[in-house]
């Protein structure tokens, strides 16, 4: 049976409102089943399943204005149908009518009253589009914010903290903004020039990155980045700029034996055995098997054979190891991804404001276990994708107190000295450098 | 075929039918290095490691260095210039200085099929992880733990009742023979260290004497595979009228149950029956705090113990 592109859109919100499954994973799910969908069409379902999350409040507050039956009441369907109109009328250039008629359609055999409500409501907002009821700037600065910009409050409250009122809006914009496609060149196959020469065609802009030595950016590639020329071949890796610079702080060389304790697909982990030239020995932990495939796979496409993966809680593993025998640890913590809400809007509607107290209890943890296991004279990298300071300067500030053998450095050779602090912390905002937002930091042990 | 001169590193009782085999072997074990006298039993009175008692026996000199890398203990063992240092549950991890001092390497006796179950407690967690097989491993050391090449391996089965302690002893047995075929083939040229598998890795971390209070919200099995693995130690426990009671000797009944688990269900000469998450557990032999470790037809001659009681 055919579905359209909207219909399955709408599918995803639904499964996404019902249990909340991580967004990529499940729109990875929904293309794949539905093959026969055109290369525009699976743009369509991305474009309207992503834009809608990201602007998920902002669409509900309007639907607040408009509906008399409160939203907790209104049914999933019609909700997240509701949603997926109002933002094709405000954020995408597909004409009102047609995403009026479109979102009505896809409640074709339900009751009247319910295309009737959905109608009604779509309309009135296409009317009402240049004076719509937000919020006023003056009486809640932060409410405002957060339902022009759609984000939870108590994250709009910490930012502004953060950054201030003068920085504020375009750290939440380029939070909204969809990201380009960043990748890592493999350089134990080919170098950055003669893959850029490759990829020119394959994206209507193709830039080297400012920092990162290995690193392209494309914007608006054609198709699937698994389709592009090289991907097969193991020519590249999807990483932003952001990691990969992680991967310079930590700068491993070939012979060394390296632990990174939260490998995840291993973006990073590809980027150290590059490092390596595929020499000494990485061993790769993470305790969720469905990653560790895909790192599997990664490992393979790339043709890197020096990484040992290991599907164990890597503080369970190793405890009572008692014994310095890394020389370099790469600690990529679990984190509140406060700095990937461009990549994951799902995580703004994930997050409850104390979440970054037990992450940051949890990173601690991490540090405090393996920090032990880091030869003297080594590096330990510590590095999280949030702008949290608890997660990040905060955390390692009082890290470093309790160990005064650990003090930070600036690797020779790191390719942007400039991004890091005079304390030595690396941190990057996508509003002022266009990456992901991520804080690290190199430790040496003496 | 020349004799080489061994150091054989090694603590526990693991480790003893090892370094016997060494002795009796045509190499020379010209030192033995264990751990400090520790405070063991009941009077905690600091007492000899089993290999050491071996070692004494045999007229052969005892190094029990506090530290490893103490420069005096380094240079003792540089003096004695062995041609290979074997090493069967030492007990540290080795620094590199006294990883390259001998000509041949080190070379370990580890009781797990590498590289699944690398660490500490190889056996324990092999029964744990409900393995159908294990075995010995000889291997070169390396920096890592237990990460270096594999020399020579030998599987054998997990019988159905095996705890801890007796497939320590098997393992042990089999560890002996393989030393001895290693060594020779090594000499011979016949057997050269081939780098561990990538895939399969695991890591066998201490056992925690915390995770040995019975959970009965588990399942059958799984309480049975987790005794058998902390015997004889740490020892899984739980409470009877709020004195520790330790489990040994279980055995699975697969039959639903409907009262709340951690009940007793049945009692009899052959053991107490409890409910658990998912099936019947029988436990045919258990130690009261303070008291011999019994089968339950013993215990229950002293100590009333009645269907409806409820253990945790």
């Amino acid at each position: 049976m055919f579905t359209s592109a909207r219909e399955l859109a709408l599918r995803t919100l639904v499964r996404f409102e019902r249990d909340r499954p991580p967004l990529d994973e499940t729109l990875t799910r929904v293309l794949e089943q539905a093959p026969e969908l055109s290369s525009r069409d699976r743009n369509l379902v991305m474009e309207l399943v992503y834009g809608t999350i990201r602007y998920q409040a902002s669409l509900d507050w309007l639907i607040d204005a408009y509906s008399k039956k409160p939203r907790h009441r209104l049914d999933k369907e019609v909700l997240c149908g509701l949603r997926l109109g109002i933002y094709q009328i405000l954020y995408t250039r597909i004409p009102d009518r047609a995403a009026v008629n479109e979102t009505v359609s896809l409640f074709k055999g339900r009751p009247t009253y319910i295309t009737g409500f959905v109608n009604a409501i779509l309309r009135r907002l296409c009317r009402e589009k240049d004076h719509l009821p937000w919020p006023p700037k003056e009486r809640d600065f932060a409410l405002y914010l957060a339902v022009r910009y759609s984000y939870p409050t108590f994250l709009v409250r910490r930012w502004l903290n953060l950054v201030g009122e003068e920085e504020i809006e375009s750290l939440l914009a380029a939070g909204n903004e969809v990201p380009p496609l960043v990748i890592r060149t493999n350089t134990l196959r080919i170098n950055r020039d003669q893959l850029a020469l490759f990829l020119k065609k394959e994206a209507q802009e193709l830039n080297l990155c400012r920092y990162s030595p290995e690193g392209l950016i494309l914007r608006r590639p054609r198709g699937p980045v698994t389709k592009l020329t090289g991907y097969r071949q193991g020519w590249f890796q999807v990483q932003d700029e952001a990691s990969q610079l992680v991967g310079h702080l930590v700068a491993p060389e070939p012979g060394q034996k390296v632990l990174d304790a939260c490998a995840g697909v291993g973006g990073k982990t590809t980027h150290l055995a590059q490092l390596m030239k595929n020499q000494g020995q990485i061993q790769a932990f993470d305790i969720d098997k469905r990653r560790l495939r895909r790192l599997e796979e990664n490992l393979k496409r790339l043709g890197i054979s020096n990484v040992e993966i290991i599907s164990q809680d890597v503080t369970e593993a190793l405890r009572g190891l008692g014994a310095a025998i890394y020389d370099r640890i790469l600690i990529d913590a679990p984190c509140s991804g406060t700095g990937v809400i461009r990549r994951h809007p799902d995580i703004k509607w994930r997050r409850r404001p104390e979440d970054i107290k037990t992450m940051s209890q949890k990173q601690r943890g991490l540090l405090e276990t393996l920090s032990p296991l880091l030869k003297k004279g080594g590096v330990l990298v510590y590095a999280v994708c949030s702008l949290e300071p608890e997660e990040g300067e905060g955390l390692i500030e009082a890290f470093l107190k309790g160990h005064p053998e650990f003090s930070p450095i600036s690797p020779p050779g790191f390719p942007a000295p400039g991004l890091l602090d005079s304390q030595g912390f690396f941190r990057t905002f996508p509003h002022r450098q266009a990456m992901d937002g991520f804080f690290a930091v190199a430790l040496k042990k003496t | 075929m020349k004799s080489w001169s061994l150091i054989f590193m090694g603590t526990p009782e693991f480790a003893v039918p090892i370094l016997k085999a060494l002795i009796a072997g045509p190499d020379e074990v010209v030192a033995v290095v264990c751990q400090p006298d520790r405070p063991r039993g009941r009077g905690r009175k600091p007492s000899p490691p089993p290999v050491k008692i071996v070692a004494q026996e045999a007229g052969i000199t005892v190094y029990q260095p506090e530290k490893i890398r103490d420069p005096a203990f380094i240079s003792q063992l540089k003096a004695v210039s062995p041609e290979a240092i074997v090493v069967a549950a030492y007990g540290k991890i080795l620094p590199p200085e006294i990883l390259k001092l001998p000509p041949r390497g080190c070379i370990n006796v580890h009781a797990s099929l590498l590289p699944k179950f690398r660490g500490a407690a190889p056996i324990n967690w092999a029964i744990i992880s409900g393995e159908e097989k294990t075995g010995v491993t000889i291997m070169q050391m390396d920096e890592g733990m237990d990460t270096g090449p594999i020399i020579l391996a030998r599987e054998i089965p997990i019988e159905p009742e095996e705890t801890a302690g007796s497939l320590a002893k098997r393992l042990s047995d089999l560890g002996a023979e393989l030393i001895l075929e290693a060594i020779e083939g090594l000499k011979e040229g016949r057997l050269h260290p081939r780098p561990q598998p990538k895939t399969g890795v695991s890591y066998a971390p201490p056992l925690k004497k915390e995770d040995g209070l019975a959970d009965f919200s588990r399942p059958a099995e799984e309480l049975d595979r987790l005794i058998r693995g902390f015997d004889p130690w740490p020892t899984v426990y739980t409470f009877l009228q709020g004195r520790r009671l330790k489990l040994f000797r279980p055995r699975v009944i697969e039959a639903p149950s409907q009262a709340p688990p951690g009940t007793i269900v049945a009692v009899s000469e052959e053991g107490i029956t409890i409910a658990t998450g998912r099936g019947l557990l029988l436990i045919k032999e258990v130690q009261l705090e303070g008291r011999k470790r019994l089968p339950v037809a013993e215990f229950t001659r002293g100590y009333h113990l009645k269907p409806g009681m409820r253990l945790g």
